[in-house]
């Protein structure tokens, strides 16, 4: 790196009273939030989106051996619940638990009438010297009014990048960079040295990604042909039938790649069953799904064995796990299931033990025998899991007790699922994914396949993932990403 | 740091109190068992947490140990590290000085606070932590105020005996001030072994006989003897430690100071230690003289930053008329207890202007200190009164003392029933002497009478001396005659009283006598208006000496209303 550069990028953040600093993809984003920290006079409190991205950015300040003292990290959604609850009336609060979208909506609302009613300008004053917020592209308007009144009371300097702005928001706005941030956050400065492909050794692929983004930004047309020997093109059938078959192909060819290190296969962002499927066909060579927290085959599946009972309930759980893993053998284990209980041996010698554990559920449907029955299938010869996360967030599932009454199990799968939000998730080294999920990781190779539907903003993300080597799947060699 | 508010609830005599006091100086003044030293006792206890408890059954309001006792107080004025978010920022409350008021949660125009609380119940377990409404809702186990920051709280209590800080203990405002700590201990450890040494070297022979006789033993009952017996000092039988070390001035321990000077160095020692803290001092004037006293507030009251700077906040109790003259009306309170209801009253808040109250105090600090006051318009009533006093007391009866009561001088008859008024407003019981020769200020006496002071005034237009010449027997004036003569010289009597006889077409005393035979109300009343426009006895040395007339007459004249308004006072002395 060039510290040099560095340092005036870090002391311009600290000293900043209002703006934003573009950062594009892999510029060293982190690095210069925890240099600016360093530098900064007083405690500065750090606002992200993601328990991932507190995580991220608290490993890089210990890293430079930042006092602990000089920040406070948080998410905005965590820090501004916490504020609005501790003075309900100030802010007007109606939930302290919000769950949906909505709740959330008030939190922020609830937080913006706090900073304005005057009550916590000690607290604000006594507590921090300056404000600093990561991916700001990823803030929602309700966010940004939070972090406009923040800015009201402390230097604040924004962080991110509006071509990495992707969203499953469903129905929320985002931020516009032109209508909502520059005229508070007016642009201190850019980073657009690509310091994780120079330091990774990859000049050709770091130059071309500024050639890309430049391309992206203006909205031009995307030249594939000019690409540097670490990224390959492949043409996408437009037969929706062979797409799959396409991608497969490259999949198990990056597996005799020269150089090897994690892979990651980012496919459609909007079809969770599609990404599914692709794993499945690559289960035998070891590929993984990961899933949103909000995987919608897990909560489903809950539902409806909160909803079941006896065999109704035993086939709910043997569809989920035939989605989690290939050798499952799921039609002819169904077929020795109802057999025996019409008495006949249908199946006994091949599946014996197991039979019993299925016994279990379909009398009592208790969470311990589904849990046994979920083991065994696991455990049996042949069988390998292609939704690992889906399939432990299951089992965590059955082992957590929840307060409800009834129980339920949906209730455990919310708890689960929410804990895994805070810890992080530990990818394989073959992954399937979606723009959405894996912005902000970092991986050696990626397989793209860029569908007309995909925008310049996910294709941004997409290409922007991996440090060695790409190979793209896309209908044209050039074209015109949508907006 | 300051307090702004403390709750009380159950704590010995109190059984609720409610008070905002002020920034600076709280002089708080009462009868005795007015629960004054329990008010600085529940700060004190509230403000310095400890690991151990204390409390007692005693402890509770009426032994009532069903109900728990609980003290908060709530601070202002707080440090910025006590305001951050990880700390105690989340919990803050607004105080709204104008209105002294808490409100749950801070707010513009409001000062950032935070209420501290301890709670004791049956258990006889203190338990402190950290109040305000949003988590009494929410939490079972409130947060608590870190140990740190609770020495920062702490107060400084100076009590009646100050030897303790005048050593190097663990508690001496001596530790606080120096570095000493560090450095002591190896100190400390090295005189134990110098005196080991010393002791080695003295007379082992006064212990031969006892050390011989316990080594023979230990062989014959197979105790193992490793080396040879002897007597050495045991260090940690003679235990020296950091509360050993006292300050001397020369080879004389300064524990040897008197008490009075042993406290003014203390106080000044704790006024001068790091940061301000709260200071609690009970019955300041103790042990001290007048100016001792008086130089001893001006330095508490002085602002160690100098000039500009802050005034730190102090509890005080006293018993002092001294204390009180020293010290601005706004820094004194008067506080009242009424079947367990604590009530703490501004002399200054209360007064109807500021002035009036200083001059209240400045004029009349023994009032401030009684439960019952009696108000005579001026010198003359107040010195008759006091010399009834006496007189009444040498008769066996209770004196004025006793029943809590003092004579003050009301200051004229537009001022008296100010006085009486606001020391109404303060909770005294107040009995007002007026005379009746021009009208007293009669808006000022509805609202005293109506806000429950009693009051007397002389029928028949008359002054109090006109009364007296009025309502006394004929040998009775005759003796306030001779009382006038001792004391502004006969010369000076005759001739006053001549005058106005003259003027009045009456022979003068010079002429005749004043025999019985020249008994008339015309004559007395004459007289008594001579003696008023001359201020024979207006002065409380000569009012009292009006008593020792006036005293033994009482019991002949009893359906004048001179004997009546004295037997109604006399009534109202005694009455509960």
């Amino acid at each position: 790196m060039a510290p040099e550069v560095d340092a005036d990028i870090a002391r311009l953040a600290a000293g900043v009273r209002r703006g934003s600093i573009i950062a594009a993809a892999g510029c060293g984003k982190t690095e210069q939030i925890a240099r600016a920290v360093g530098v900064s006079e007083h405690r500065r409190l750090i606002l992200t989106h993601t328990h991932a991205g507190v995580d991220a950015l608290t490993r890089r300040l210990k890293k430079l051996q930042i006092p602990s003292g000089k920040y406070r990290i948080d998410t905005i959604a965590g820090w501004c619940l916490r504020f609005a609850a501790s003075f309900p009336r100030r802010s007007g609060i109606l939930s302290t638990a919000p769950n949906s979208t909505a709740e959330w909506d008030a939190v922020y609302a609830a937080g913006a009438c706090l900073l304005d009613s005057g009550a916590v300008d000690g607290v604000i004053n006594s507590s921090y010297g300056g404000c600093f917020v990561d991916e700001y592209q990823d803030c929602t308007l309700q966010q940004h009014d939070v972090i406009r009144r923040l800015a009201n009371h402390l230097p604040t300097c924004v962080f991110g990048d509006p071509l990495q702005a992707i969203f499953d928001f469903r129905g929320q706005t985002p931020v516009s960079w032109e209508k909502d941030v520059f005229p508070n956050f007016g642009q201190a400065a850019e980073l657009a040295t690509p310091w994780r492909w120079k330091n990774a050794g990859n000049e050709d692929l770091a130059e071309w990604l500024r050639a890309v983004r430049l391309a992206l930004q203006k909205g031009e047309i995307l030249d594939l042909s000019n690409r540097p020997s670490c990224v390959t093109w492949t043409a996408l059938p437009a037969d929706p039938r062979h797409q799959q078959a396409t991608v497969v192909r490259q999949c198990l060819e990056s597996m005799r790649d020269d150089l090897l290190g994690n892979l990651i296969v980012i496919g459609d962002s909007t079809s969770e069953n599609r990404r599914s499927a692709l794993a499945q066909k690559l289960a035998q060579q070891g590929f993984v799904n990961i899933e949103a927290v909000g995987c919608k085959t897990l909560f489903a599946t809950a539902r409806a064995i909160d909803g079941s009972v006896g065999q109704a309930r035993f086939k709910m759980l043997l569809a989920f796990a035939a989605k989690c893993m290939i050798g499952a053998d799921k039609a002819e284990l169904q077929r020795a299931v109802d057999a025996r209980q019409q008495g006949r041996r249908l199946g006994q010698a091949k599946f014996g033990d197991l039979l019993q554990l299925t016994d279990a559920i379909i009398q009592d449907g208790g969470d311990d025998s589904m849990l046994a029955f979920l083991q065994a299938l696991r455990d049996r010869p042949g069988v390998r899991i292609y939704r690992r996360e889906m399939y432990f967030a299951m089992q965590s599932a059955l082992q957590t007790t929840t307060k409800t009454q009834p129980p339920s199990l949906h209730a455990s799968i919310w708890e689960v699922q929410n804990r895994s939000r805070h810890a992080g998730r530990r990818l394989g080294i073959r992954s399937i994914g979606s723009t959405l999920l894996v912005k902000g990781l970092e991986f050696d190779r990626a397989i793209v396949t860029s569908t007309d539907a995909m925008s310049g903003k996910d294709l941004y993300v997409a290409l922007t993932r991996a440090t060695k080597t790409i190979r793209i799947i896309s209908p044209s060699v050039r074209f015109t990403p949508a907006a | 740091m300051r307090i702004v508010y403390l709750e009380v609830q159950n704590f010995r005599g109190i059984k609720s109190l409610v008070w905002a006091p002020a920034a600076g100086m709280n002089c708080l003044i009462g009868p005795g068992d007015s629960t004054k030293t329990t008010i600085l006792d529940a700060i004190e206890l509230c403000l310095n947490p400890r690991s151990y408890s204390f409390a007692d059954d005693c402890d509770f309001f009426d032994l009532d140990i069903e109900k728990p006792l609980r003290i908060t107080v709530t601070l202002a004025g707080l440090p910025g590290d006590f305001k951050a978010e990880d700390r105690y920022g989340l919990h803050l409350r607004g105080w709204n000085q104008a209105a002294t008021k808490i409100e749950d949660e801070s707010g513009a125009g409001l000062e950032d606070a935070l209420s501290i609380t301890v709670v004791i119940d049956q258990s006889l377990e203190a338990r402190w932590s950290i109040h305000n409404d949003r988590i009494d809702a929410i939490d079972k186990d409130p947060p608590t105020v870190r140990y740190k920051d609770a020495k920062r709280m702490g107060t400084n209590r100076l009590g009646p005996y100050a030897e303790r800080h005048l050593g190097w203990g663990r508690t001496s405002v001596l530790t606080r001030i120096g570095e000493a700590g560090e450095g002591y201990s190896l100190q400390l450890a090295e005189a134990g072994r110098a005196a080991r040494t010393a002791f080695k070297a003295g007379d082992q022979g006064i212990f031969k006989k006892a050390v011989d006789r316990a080594e023979e033993l230990s062989k014959l009952f197979a105790v193992p003897v490793r080396g040879k017996f002897t007597a050495e000092l045991d260090v940690q039988g003679v235990s020296i430690t950091s509360g050993g070390i006292a300050l001397h001035d020369g080879n004389l321990p300064l524990r040897r100071l008197g008490t009075g000077s042993s406290r003014l160095l203390v106080s000044a020692l704790q006024h001068d230690a790091g940061p301000p803290h709260i200071a609690i001092v009970d019955e300041i004037e103790h042990g001290l003289e007048p100016h001792r006293v008086a130089r001893l507030l001006k330095y508490l009251k002085t602002p160690k930053g100098g000039e500009g700077a802050v005034q730190p906040q102090m509890f005080v109790t006293t018993h002092s008329p001294v204390v009180i003259r020293e010290l601005t009306a706004s820094d004194i309170f008067a506080v009242r207890s009424s079947a367990g209801v604590t009530t703490v009253a501004s002399v200054s808040g209360l007064a109807r202007d500021l002035d009036t109250a200083q001059r209240h105090l400045r004029g009349t600090p023994e009032a401030f200190l009684a439960r019952k006051v009696l108000v005579g318009e001026g010198r003359t009533e107040q010195g008759l009164m006091r010399g009834l006093d006496g007189w009444w007391h040498t008769s066996g009866r209770d004196s004025f003392a006793l029943q809590g009561a003092v004579p003050i001088d009301g200051g004229g008859k537009d001022k008296a029933p100010l006085i009486a008024e606001h020391l109404r407003d303060l909770g005294y019981e107040v009995w007002l002497l007026l005379d009746s020769d021009q009208p007293p200020n009669a808006e000022a006496l509805r609202r005293a009478t109506d806000k429950g002071a009693a009051f007397w005034q002389w029928p028949d237009n008359c002054s109090t001396e006109q009364r007296l010449f009025l309502d006394l027997p004929w040998a009775g004036v005759r003796a306030l005659i001779a009382l006038a003569i001792e004391c502004v010289g006969q010369d000076s009597v005759i001739a006053v009283l001549d005058n106005a006889l003259n003027a009045a077409g009456l022979p003068t005393v010079s002429a005749a006598k004043l025999g019985p035979e020249r008994d008339t109300v015309d004559l007395r009343r004459l007289i008594g208006k001579v003696a008023n426009d001359k201020s024979w006895f207006k002065d409380i040395s000569r009012g009292e000496g009006l008593a020792s007339v006036v005293g033994p007459h009482l019991a002949n004249v009893a359906a004048t209303p001179l004997a009546q308004g004295l037997d109604a006072m006399r009534t109202w002395i005694d009455g509960s």
